[in-house]
């Protein structure tokens, strides 16, 4: 034993089987090995053993080959120690290398206490820490709560259980009557219930007569699904000037070159369509379809996602106006590009230079338009489930 | 073989020079990690009389880590296996550098005196340890009185043969 170094546990060890041992283990502690103690603390160098050490080396004869190759394998213990101080590597760092397993009281992982890294097994997978004390298992400790604290614990779950369940009837029984808006029963019960701007302005556009529970979720999807449309509108913009730019050129057009068009255009005519049914109030099926490229348009499946889906096409008049349009090129009406919204496709055999401008002026005015007709719309819808 | 190291040189010679009584362990010549072994039943044991012939390798690590102990006797016991394995905690997670193979011997000795059929490695001899005691502890020593009962051995080799 050339470097004593003693244990907190008072065993005294050469610093480099220690160090060994320590490093060696596999098991999750590290023990002094005569005691099993836990090291929790680096054995420290045993001065008073070392000089005890030096005088007993101090009487042997230092001719002697045997206790000369001695005192070279002491002089490299010696040294090795000392460059493991210098170097701040005392025990190849397993004092630093190791860590407790923490386990996280939320979701009851158990964390390095070095990295906060999940561990699994005896070793950190980020930081190759070694857990001492091997991973704990911790389950909900009702110590840390004393027994009038988890009763009263309880007792707040169960009062919040009853709360809820009355709320939930209250309001049900308020939707059940359906002679005050939903939104104002929810006004009233909860003063400070801060109204979530869309639904509520929706909401309370609507009549009343509209309300009953279910009717209720499906507005509020259908609001949800105008906003969206909203969204693609502003996306189309910038498409529909390049596609203006593109189709300007060609003035005229053959007959299926325009049913193409009508194709892709077919949710236009849709809403269109819808439109015109708003106006004669649900006079949906008044079809007075005489022309083949409008039978065709019924069958066209809308390039929209939109909440008119289920609603059925009806040929209207503003379509006859529309396949005039297409037969007398010359005879252009700007309500018929304002009609149709400004997004989607336009066919290019209805435009010429001259209208571009008036038309590019019109979509933003339709826009506008096209945003007063869906709240409107919503009323059309509703006037048809009756 | 590269040189032994100074702590196996040290218990060889002194397993030799001062052998505890009933265990005997010496190294084979051409390889000195390796060592027979043998030890006596514990006297008012079920292994009574027995004496059981074992294998002892220290690895590498040794003293870092444990060494390695198989019987080579059959033994009727709830904590060996038939193949000879030792459950036994020094052997595995409580071995400590402070103990040497004298004291594991003796260890392996004080386990053949009191079996745990709690923590067993032959299941099937934990049970029948366990319903009922007595007619196994009766055939432990039916089983020591076949397998690990030579008479003084009249050779060197004499009881490894049949003992397999």
């Amino acid at each position: 034993m050339y470097v004593p170094v003693m244990t907190s546990c008072g065993h005294n060890y050469c610093y480099y089987c220690i160090s060994n041992w320590l490093n060696n283990n596999n098991a999750t502690e590290l023990n002094c090995p005569q005691c099993r103690t836990t090291i929790g603390a680096m054995p420290a160098l045993n001065v008073s053993l070392l000089q005890t050490l030096e005088s007993l080396i101090d009487v042997l004869d230092k001719g002697d080959p045997e206790v000369a190759s001695l005192l070279a394998a002491k002089e490299e213990s010696m040294n090795e120690y000392k460059s493991d101080v210098a170097k701040n590597g005392l025990y190849r760092n397993v004092f630093d290398n190791t860590a407790v397993a923490v386990v996280d009281d939320d979701d009851g992982v158990a964390r390095c206490s070095n990295c906060h890294w999940e561990v699994e097994g005896s070793v950190c997978p980020h930081c190759h820490a070694r857990m001492r004390g091997g991973v704990e298992e911790h389950t909900f400790n009702s110590d840390e709560y004393s027994d009038s604290e988890l009763e009263g614990l309880e007792q707040n779950l169960d009062e919040y259980r009853v709360r809820s369940a009355e709320i939930i009837e209250e309001l049900d029984s308020v939707v059940g009557d359906s002679d005050e808006s939903l939104a104002e029963a929810l006004d009233r019960r909860f003063p400070t219930r801060q109204p979530r701007d869309f639904l509520h302005d929706e909401v309370t556009n609507l009549s009343d007569e509209y309300y009953d529970e279910n009717k209720y979720y499906r507005h509020s999807s259908r609001i949800t699904s105008t906003s969206e449309d909203e969204e693609f509108d502003s996306e189309m913009d910038g498409f529909i000037v390049n596609d203006e730019d593109d189709r300007c050129d060609s003035d005229e057009q053959t007959d299926e070159e325009f049913n193409d068009v009508l194709v892709r255009s077919g949710s236009i005519i849709r809403r269109h369509g819808v439109h015109k049914t708003q106006n004669t109030t649900g006079s949906s099926g008044s079809s007075d379809s005489t022309d083949s490229s409008n039978s065709e348009i019924e069958v066209i499946p809308s390039t929209h996602v939109n909440p008119l889906e289920e609603v059925s096409l009806s040929i209207t008049d503003d379509e006859e106006e529309l396949r005039d349009n297409r037969t007398s090129s010359d005879s252009h009406n700007s309500d018929f590009y304002e009609h149709n919204d400004g997004d989607g496709f336009v066919s290019g055999d209805s435009l010429d230079d001259s209208r571009i401008i008036e038309i590019r002026q019109h979509t933003r005015k339709a826009r506008k338009k096209q945003h007063a007709f869906r709240k409107r719309k919503f009323m059309v819808l509703e006037s048809d489930d009756e | 073989m590269t040189t032994l190291p100074k702590r196996i040189i040290k218990e060889t010679e002194r397993l030799v020079s001062d052998p505890v009584p009933g265990i005997s362990a010496e190294p084979h010549e051409d390889n000195l990690r390796y060592f027979d072994v043998s030890i006596e039943g514990p006297q008012q044991s079920a292994y009574e009389n027995g004496v059981f012939r074992l294998e002892l390798f220290l690895p590498d690590e040794y003293p870092m880590e444990p060494p390695k102990v198989r019987f080579l006797t059959k033994i009727y016991h709830p904590n060996i296996d038939r193949l000879g394995r030792i459950c036994l905690d020094v052997l595995k997670t409580n071995w400590s550098p402070a103990l040497q193979i004298r004291t594991v011997l003796l260890s392996i000795q004080a386990l053949l005196a009191t079996p745990n059929p709690n923590d067993p490695l032959a299941n099937d001899v934990a049970e029948d340890w366990i319903a009922d005691e007595d007619a196994a502890i009766a055939k432990a020593k039916h089983w020591t009185a076949l397998y690990a009962c030579r008479p003084p051995p009249p050779s060197p080799t004499g009881p490894s043969e049949t003992n397999n």
